[in-house]
């Protein structure tokens, strides 16, 4: 996966409207009463942490907000009240810990803002043209690959692998392209949720980021496929023994 | 000089205790935070810090003894000496047989459950139940050396155990009569203990190479809070794998020479711990050498170059790098991003694991706390935090693995990814295929591959529904992963609001039906409760005060008394003597502070005659003036009381 630089991200000051987190209540205390757990449903990652419904958010800020809950929050600080409490406490620790995890990554936070606002991205993406033409020769250069390896043919192996790597290479080019699209319709649509903002500049940013997220998933997966076989000794992934 | 001491020790308290424990593969720890907020090893009898993870048993599979002593006996007493049992925790039996080759003790699969049961003459046990007793000898050394009933404890796994080896630890504390406040992943217990006089802020890695597994955390440190950002690790990969090697490659050579050593319990052993002496040995050495008896004509003489055991070893120390750079990889980190590395585990003394360590990380490893002892100090200070709220530190530890279910196809559908912050919640609907189902059965699976056939089984499970036609029953099911890294599960009804209980049967774990009953038959053993075992110290310390009473009265001090004082001493004897005979810890402790309190004088006496021929020496007597002041002091009291000493 791309690696996206949110430091880049300007540190702006905590928004003023922010609302208190979700299980702090008007008094400034902590409710364990708040989440009832399964069948209720969950409130919104944005909602627990007390964060209002933006793409840019300052990660300085997220990571204090976060802190500061979870210091109250942890079943640790509850053992000493009994079972009852370390149980309240866990469910609504873990609603803090799932909610500081979805917003921390950038386009996780995209995706779930945009289904929270009733428009998730569907992942039918239509490749251009160029692009299908790269997916080709790496399906091409892939297929080399298994039959060098079958065969024992370590030179044929060694080109197939060549040839992975520089599509790759211009395939991670194109992602990182994406991110920076991601993060202009971002800033779009940060400014669209302004009072006086034109009605039709929120769309047109939503639109936007749709279109890039479902290229981004797109070339993420061609990307660890590329990854897979250029590092054939080393398993992507720790397996369980 | 001996000066008789009547009185006993100070009142104990009887507030209970928390501990920190770390149960190794190898050898387990103890510790305990003391009064001035630093964590301490508790030592045993004979001084030593670490309890070998050695279970021994009788014959006829009774529990015989635990520790250094058994360790002792492997040689002779291969088959019913156990070992390396947290190498079995959680796991199913096909999973352990892999590993079968050189263990000399017994491991049978259970037929209904494909858990692993361990066969010591008749009796059969689970990895919980033998770990229970390791657990038991550790709760005793510590209440041997606070004078407190222990029965809480923080008990440290490896980060990278899954679900059902974290449940079968937990299990194992409660059968030793401990209440698990936490279960708490190694590196990050280790973490804790660097973190409460130093202070480190920033990004820490811990390298932890213990006796069987091997765990890798990353983790951010600021202001008390202890945040991991991401571990991996192999549960197989450890000192153990090491000294396998080493056997077996030394098996190979004494074979060829034509003395059988394989099927030889005995000479496995003996071989094991040769080479045992030998790896530590090449630690602080360039070459060792040890001899080893087998049986054969001579003591056969090893001897071994560090660039031999180092070419054995690199291929394992290679494989624990490929862990290191994942969790780097998942916490977003380069090398250089790091602030501090920190070693952990007795093998990472080893000179080759510490190059290759820094060559990866690129800067020198730390190992300011003995790795041996870090986690248990780790773990007491967890206990601390949670028992006394006296600190503000916290710990924020994740999941290893991936938690998913079994959807169709065989496909593992993922719910809480790795790396997740714990507690980590999913929620997720399930509905009926066919008309009038009455359940629905989950399948949960841990692990990071896609197909069900690749990952960890946890636990099958049905939801109840009501008979309704398909697709209209809705369930809403939530995973909860607890502080712990343990799963529960609930479910609720959608259309009725209606709660669902919902049984979680662990694949190759303990039920709580089976954990209950163990509980029932070990308390059966009364000399293992704390109550007799209290008793039984309390009656030890009365009947030595009954006799250094009984010895003074009769002697010069005796004399000095009137009959008065000397029949309410005696009389007082009489009724301690009744009260060891109720066998009850009360009256005995009541009996002897009454009995303490009448004897008073008569010590004073006997300290006064002791001390006063060591004051006719002139020269002595400026000594105890400045010296004991106090003593001195009692001394002369003793010759204000008019009418006592008649010098």
């Amino acid at each position: 996966m791309a690696i996206l630089n949110d430091s880049a991200v300007e540190p702006g000051t905590p928004p003023a409207e922010s609302p208190p987190p979700f299980v702090v209540d008007s008094d400034g205390k902590v409710d364990l009463d708040r989440w009832s757990g399964p069948g209720e449903p969950p409130p919104d990652a944005f909602t627990v942490l007390g964060l209002p419904r933006r793409l840019l958010l300052d990660p300085k800020h997220l990571d204090l907000r976060f802190r500061s809950l979870i210091r109250d929050l942890h079943p640790d600080r509850f053992h000493v009240s009994g079972p009852d409490a370390v149980r309240k406490a866990e469910r609504h620790s873990s609603l803090a810990n799932d909610a500081y995890r979805a917003l921390r990554d950038f386009e996780r936070r995209v995706r779930l803002l945009l289904e929270l606002e009733g428009h998730a991205v569907d992942e039918k993406f239509r490749p251009s043209p160029a692009l299908l033409g790269q997916v080709l020769e790496i399906n091409e250069a892939l297929d080399a690959l298994q039959e060098a390896l079958a065969d024992g043919a370590p030179a044929a192996a060694a080109a197939a692998r060549g040839e992975i790597a520089a599509t790759g290479r211009e395939l991670g080019d194109a992602r990182q392209a994406l991110s920076d699209r991601l993060y202009d319709a971002a800033r779009r649509w940060d400014a669209a949720q302004a009072p006086d903002a034109a009605a039709d500049l929120a769309s047109l940013a939503r639109r936007d980021l749709r279109a890039a997220l479902g290229e981004a998933s797109y070339l993420d997966n061609l990307l660890a496929r590329v990854q897979a076989a250029l590092l054939p000794t080393q398993a992507p992934t720790p397996t369980q023994s | 000089m001996s000066i008789p001491i009547f009185s006993s020790r100070p009142p104990e308290q009887r507030k209970t205790r928390a501990v920190g424990i770390d149960l190794g593969t190898t050898n387990s720890l103890v510790a305990v935070v003391a009064e001035d907020g630093q964590p301490k090893i508790l030592l045993g009898d004979d001084g030593q810090a670490l309890v070998p993870s050695v279970i021994g048993f009788e014959v006829d599979g009774q529990l015989d003894v635990v520790g250094a002593e058994a360790d002792d006996h492997l040689a002779e007493r291969p088959d019913r000496t156990i070992y390396s049992v947290k190498r079995m925790m959680g796991r199913s039996a096909d999973e352990v047989v892999s590993e079968l080759g050189m263990l000399p003790y017994r491991v049978h699969r259970d037929d209904q459950s494909a858990a692993v049961r361990i066969q010591v003459g008749d009796r059969r046990y689970t990895p919980p139940e033998l770990s229970a007793f390791v657990l038991r000898e550790l709760k005793h050394r510590a209440e041997k050396q606070l004078g407190q009933v222990v029965d809480r404890a923080v008990i440290t796994v490896p980060a990278y155990f899954n679900d059902a080896q974290r449940q079968a630890t937990k299990d194992a504390g409660r059968l030793a009569g401990l209440e698990v406040l936490r279960i708490v992943n190694e590196p990050t217990a280790a973490a804790l203990a660097y973190g409460l006089d130093r202070r480190p802020e920033g990004r820490i890695a811990v390298y932890d190479l213990g006796g069987g597994t091997f765990d890798v955390s990353i983790l951010h440190m600021h202001a008390g809070l202890t945040e991991v950002l991401a571990t991996s690790g192999d549960t197989h990969l450890g000192g153990d794998d090491i000294d396998q090697l080493m056997v077996a490659s030394v098996a190979d050579q004494i074979e060829s020479a034509g003395l059988q050593v394989r099927g030889h319990l005995d000479r496995v052993q003996r071989l094991r711990k040769a080479m045992i002496q030998l790896k530590i040995a090449l630690s602080s050495q360039e070459s060792a050498a040890v001899k080893v008896e087998l049986g054969g004509p001579l003591p056969l003489e090893l001897a071994w170059d560090r660039a031999d055991f180092e070419a054995l070893i690199a291929p394992l120390v290679e494989r624990t790098l490929g862990p290191c750079r994942q969790a780097l990889r998942d916490a977003g980190l380069q090398p250089t991003d790091l602030d501090e590395v920190i070693l952990v585990g007795g093998s990472t003394r080893i000179p080759l694991v510490r190059r290759k360590v820094q060559e990866l990380f690129g800067r020198v490893p730390q190992s300011g706390i003995d790795p041996d002892q870090v986690v248990a100090l780790g773990a007491a200070v967890q206990a601390d935090i949670m028992t006394t709220g006296r600190r503000d530190m916290l710990l924020l530890d994740v999941t290893p693995l991936s938690l998913g279910i079994e959807t169709v196809g065989g496909v593992v559908t993922k719910l809480i990814q790795r790396n997740s912050p714990i507690p980590a919640s999913a929620t997720d609907e399930f509905t009926t295929s066919v008309d009038n189902q009455t359940g629905v059965v989950l399948h949960v699976l841990q692990g990071e591959r896609e197909l069900v056939k690749d990952c960890r089984s946890l636990a099958r499970f049905v939801i109840p529904v009501a008979p309704l036609p398909a697709g209209l029953p809705r369930v809403g099911v939530t995973f909860l992963i607890d502080a712990n890294g343990i799963l529960h599960v609930t479910g609720r009804d959608v259309r009725t609001g209606q709660e669902k209980t919902i049984e979680v049967k662990p694949s190759y774990g303990l039920c709580d039906e089976e954990v209950v009953r163990m509980l029932t038959e070990a308390y059966d053993h009364a000399e293992d409760d704390w109550a007799a075992r209290q008793f039984i110290e309390a009656r030890t310390e009365a009947e030595q005060v009954v006799a250094a009473t009984e010895h003074t009265l009769a002697g010069p001090a005796g004399t000095r008394i009137d009959d008065e004082e000397r029949d309410e001493i005696q009389s007082r004897i009489g009724s301690l003597r009744a009260a060891i005979g109720t066998r009850q810890i009360d009256p005995v402790r009541e009996a002897l502070s009454r009995l303490n309190d009448v004897t008073l004088h008569l010590a004073e006496l006997a300290l006064a005659s002791t001390l006063n021929d060591v004051v006719h020496d002139a020269k002595l007597a400026g000594r105890i003036e400045n010296d004991a002041p106090e003593a001195a002091e009692r001394l002369k009291h003793g010759h204000h009381r008019p009418g006592v000493m008649g010098h």
